[in-house]
């Protein structure tokens, strides 16, 4: 599967109110070594979801860009509203293109 | 002493290489029709360039990465095809222009129309992208098109009264023949005039060809913030020369040879010999920096290999997109489009799209990661953020300023 | 166990791709995601980069996977060389450096056609650039 199937789908709760759309995806490097190579695995942790505007990947939040102070006043602020769902809080399918929160699940605030 | 002649050269071909067929069409045209009244718009044109280049340079010198290289990993796929689509379009535009500038000097000097003079430029324009060194195509260009200097000439030859001239200038009114309407239109294309997208990709893209590094970024400053204030300087003589020569007359700018007409009224024969090569200089340098533009938009986006950096047959996709570009160019041209027309729109484009490819910039001038500690500075971000401001209300005016004043005619 | 964080829209996609010897060869157009049968996780697997890869990301879906295996028949390779498996990713920075070259990537099938069937036939299309 691609990474761009996840990106961009729209995320529920278990009752079915909107949370936002996937914007980025949440990656750790702590799997098997990787085969052929030296490295561990990237493995696919938790999806960054939001309401905002999809281009949000500008560096203001989960990157280190500072400055200057307007542009980090309106993208900072978009970029803290997005939450990080764990992978294993979601279900889904591919006949169903939304992602839809486990009813036990808790939403992590980043 | 060779390190301060490298500097001088540097400054010098940054002066002779900063007008270009945009700047003439409009200091000629907002000289006759509004005197000095706009002169303002060229100094906060120059300002705007020298903040913009400043932070390609520094971006380039620093994480080795151009302007359109950038605006697909921050901005997305996406936004970044729209930006490229929309860039490449208002390039092709000044392309066109400046090829068309190249013909109708080479016209003028040769009695030849410069319709059929067309292809031959273009495969001239080609040939010394194919074949001449990338430092050797700037200093020459550059360095010729210091001919423009004649412009200054004519007007301490006019021999104003420097004392209106300044007053008019620093005490901007809308005149009488004139409504507010056509002039914001020529602020806004005096403004495009000045930060023309085209420099700042040739010039980021070109820092990372000629491979600069944190040592010369001193360089790169001098080069700014010396070069481009004088550059700005001789726009400004390009004003005066129509505004005391062609305004009294009343001869407006319609064709690209009445921008040589002070010079000629001035100087007779010797100053329009002088300013036609200024004028080939200048309008051929811009067309290799605007063909070679469209090659880096493209390849820099698709990730592809570029630059003249390296064997042609290395860097194919970038050739043909180069090659591509200049026979469009060269086959709109030869419609018998008007090329003051032409260069109007391709300005007022250009400072309406201004935004997309400012605003990746500023974000990664400030992104530590890639600049290590050189970010911008407080002051710095402060008058860039005031100019990204400044060209988001203009990209949001402009078309409809465009449509009111029927380019400018109105 | 704790690893370093990455986030694939921040600082995968959409970077420049460098070959073994440093020259271009593409942009990060999308990652591929396999379960791993033991572990039952999510793991990113490879890079794709090439001919139709990004059209598929950007949901053309239909147009850029035709222009991939349109993309393989002619190059007679069988396999899907948009693939790039992670291992071969050396370095991840603003640039991700790949232990390959270029030539070997899908990236440069395109580049390759120009060179052969355009460019190549020009004249002084092997000069070399000055230092």
């Amino acid at each position: 599967m691609r990474l761009s199937e996840l990106l961009d789908r729209a995320v529920v709760t278990a009752d079915g109110r909107t949370l936002g759309k996937v914007r980025d995806v949440r990656l750790v490097q702590d799997g098997p070594i990787l085969a052929g190579g030296t490295q561990a695995a990237l493995r696919v942790d938790a999806v960054i979801v939001s309401r905002g505007w999809r281009g949000v990947r500008l560096g203001y939040l989960r990157g280190e860009v500072r400055g200057p102070w307007l542009l980090r006043s309106i993208f900072g602020r978009l970029e803290r509203a997005a939450q990080a769902i764990p992978l294993r809080d979601l279900v889904w399918d591919d006949d169903e293109p939304r992602l839809r929160l486990r009813s036990d699940a808790r939403a992590e605030k980043r | 002493m060779k390190r301060f002649l490298a500097v001088f050269l540097g400054i010098l071909t940054a002066i002779g290489g900063f007008v270009d067929i945009g700047d003439l069409v409009a200091n000629s045209q907002t000289g006759t029709r509004f005197g000095m009244n706009l002169a303002w718009a060229v100094v906060l044109g120059v300002i705007g360039i020298i903040v913009y280049a400043e932070m390609c340079g520094r971006v380039a010198a620093l994480a080795g990465r151009p302007v359109f290289d950038l605006v697909r990993e921050r901005l997305g796929p996406r936004v970044g095809l729209a930006n490229l689509l929309a860039s490449f379009f208002i390039n092709f535009l000044t392309l066109t222009a400046e090829l068309a500038g190249v013909a109708i000097a080479l016209s003028l000097a040769s009695s030849v129309s410069y319709l059929l003079l067309i292809p031959f430029v273009a495969f001239l324009v080609w040939l010394v992208i194919w074949r001449m060194p990338f430092e050797t195509m700037e200093r020459v260009f550059g360095l010729l098109g210091l001919c423009l200097l004649v412009f200054a000439v004519t007007v301490w030859k006019v021999g104003p009264d420097w004392g209106s001239l300044f007053h008019t200038a620093s005490h901007p009114q809308v005149p009488g023949t004139e409504t507010g309407f056509t002039y914001a239109y020529f602020a806004i294309a005096l403004f495009g005039a000045a930060m023309t997208p085209y420099e700042v990709f040739f010039f980021s893209s070109g820092a990372v060809e000629e491979r600069w590094t944190e040592k010369d970024l001193a360089t790169n400053r001098a080069n700014v913030l010396i070069g481009f204030p004088l550059g700005g300087l001789l726009s400004l003589a390009i004003m005066a020369s129509a505004d005391l020569i062609l305004g009294p007359a009343g001869i407006d700018v319609g064709q690209l040879s009445q921008v040589a007409l002070p010079v000629a009224s001035a100087l007779g024969r010797v100053g329009l010999a002088v300013v036609l090569v200024g004028i080939f200089a200048a309008t051929f340098g811009a067309a290799l920096e605007t063909a070679l533009s469209a090659g880096y938009i493209v390849s820099q986006y698709m990730g592809w290999m570029w630059g003249k950096y390296v064997r042609p047959r290395q860097a194919s996709r970038f050739h043909l997109v180069v090659l591509l570009s200049i026979g469009a160019a060269m086959i709109f041209g030869l419609t018998r489009v008007d090329p003051v027309k032409v260069t109007e729109y391709s300005i007022v484009l250009s400072a309406a799209a201004l935004p997309l490819t400012y605003f990746p910039i500023l974000v990664i001038a400030n992104d530590p990661s890639y600049m290590g500690d050189k970010t911008n500075g407080r002051f710095l971000n402060a008058v860039a953020s005031i100019y990204l401001v400044i060209l988001v209300v203009l990209s949001i005016v402009t078309i409809p300023l465009l449509i009111i004043t029927k380019g400018g005619t109105g | 166990m704790t690893g370093r964080i990455l986030y694939a829209g921040l600082e995968l996609l959409d970077h420049q791709l460098r070959d073994r010897d440093g020259r271009l060869c593409g942009n990060v157009d999308d990652l591929e995601v396999e379960r791993s049968p033991d572990t039952g996780e999510l793991y990113v697997t490879a890079i794709v980069a090439g001919p139709g890869a990004l059209l598929q990301r950007m949901g053309r879906r239909r147009l850029g996977g035709w222009i991939e295996r349109a993309n393989r028949l002619v190059g007679d390779q069988g396999r899907d060389r948009n693939i790039i498996p992670l291992a071969l990713a050396t370095r991840i920075g603003p640039n991700i450096d790949l232990a390959v070259d270029a030539e070997d990537l899908a990236t440069a099938d395109t580049e390759r056609w120009v060179r052969d069937h355009l460019i190549g036939h020009l004249p002084g299309n092997r000069h070399r650039a000055p230092e």
